[in-house]
């Protein structure tokens, strides 16, 4: 775009449009986007393969390409989707045009299997797994923190109680920090120049 | 002009309360990312709502990725919508 500026000239303002369209569309085409769905927890490691095999070929039919694919496990779901509670959770990082997204975003949703997807562009790939492969390897090696998933669940029934407070503090801070306001005007000027350059020292 | 002195020393006030900098915004912070669901708990209550910023001191740009990632996370069911 910025090599058509000057070439323009004085006419400028009339052919910056579409210029700047054309340039756009002949090359930003392909983008960069990250895809993550979720299937269905009865099905076999084998047949979530195939399914993203499926979704693979769907982005490679549309000339783009996948960069990046990870499997992160048999996952808990936060909450039941169509009554399942946990489901295989699999991330694709591609480049592709919109008809690849649209396509692709369509089959997701055609598709039973699949529980949820979320189709987000990206800036870049980050070519080191993700944080949720860090996880699932400690996870693999302590075999420790499959028990701290499953602790808040069981805990909500007694939680109610503790809940209520929660929000209440809310509440509670913001009538504190009116208070502190409240109470500070009595303070000379003087204290309040010292307390703004400890604090900020600190930050 | 009696009017702005009153005024004056009540902005002063607030601001000498706690000055506290965006854990977020250093060159050094983690990415907020709605794959990092650790992080993005640390930015709901127990309930499962998003913590206002004027108690998580977030700046506004950085509450705004944090909103939109745990809006993801959510509804990619890693985080849920409430806790009940």
């Amino acid at each position: 775009m910025v090599v058509f500026l000057p070439l323009a000239g004085g006419s400028a303002i009339g052919s910056l449009c579409p210029t700047g369209h054309s340039m756009i569309q002949k090359g930003d085409d392909m983008r960069l986007y990250e895809c993550v769905f979720i299937i269905r927890q009865d099905l076999s490691s084998a047949q979530v393969d195939s399914i993203t095999a499926e979704f693979c070929a769907i982005i490679t039919d549309h000339k783009g390409a996948v960069k990046k694919q990870e499997y992160w496990g048999l996952k808990t779901m936060a909450y039941k989707i169509k009554k399942n509670r946990k489901g295989h959770y699999v991330m694709l990082n591609f480049e592709a045009d919109g008809a690849a997204v649209a396509e692709l975003d369509r089959r997701l949703g055609l598709n039973e299997d699949v529980l949820r997807a979320l189709i987000t562009s990206i800036d870049a790939i980050d070519p080191e797994p993700s944080i949720m492969m860090k996880n699932t390897r400690e996870r693999a090696g302590n075999d420790a923190p499959a028990p701290d998933d499953d602790a808040p669940a069981p805990a909500t029934d007694e939680v109610d109680e503790v809940d209520a407070p929660v929000d209440d503090i809310d509440d509670e801070v913001e009538v504190e920090a009116v208070e502190v306001a409240s109470e500070t005007p009595e303070t000379p000027e003087t204290t309040e120049n010292p307390d703004s350059e400890d604090n900020h020292d600190p930050a | 002009m009696t009017q702005l002195e009153i005024t004056r020393p009540s902005a002063r006030r607030q601001s000498n309360k706690r000055h506290k900098s965006c854990p977020l915004s250093h060159p050094s912070a983690p990415k907020v990312d709605y794959k990092d669901v650790k992080l993005l708990q640390r930015y709901t209550t127990e309930r499962g709502k998003i913590v206002p910023r004027r108690i998580s001191a977030v700046s506004a740009k950085k509450q705004r990725e944090l909103a939109t990632a745990i809006k993801r996370a959510r509804h990619l069911a890693l985080m849920p919508f409430v806790v009940s």
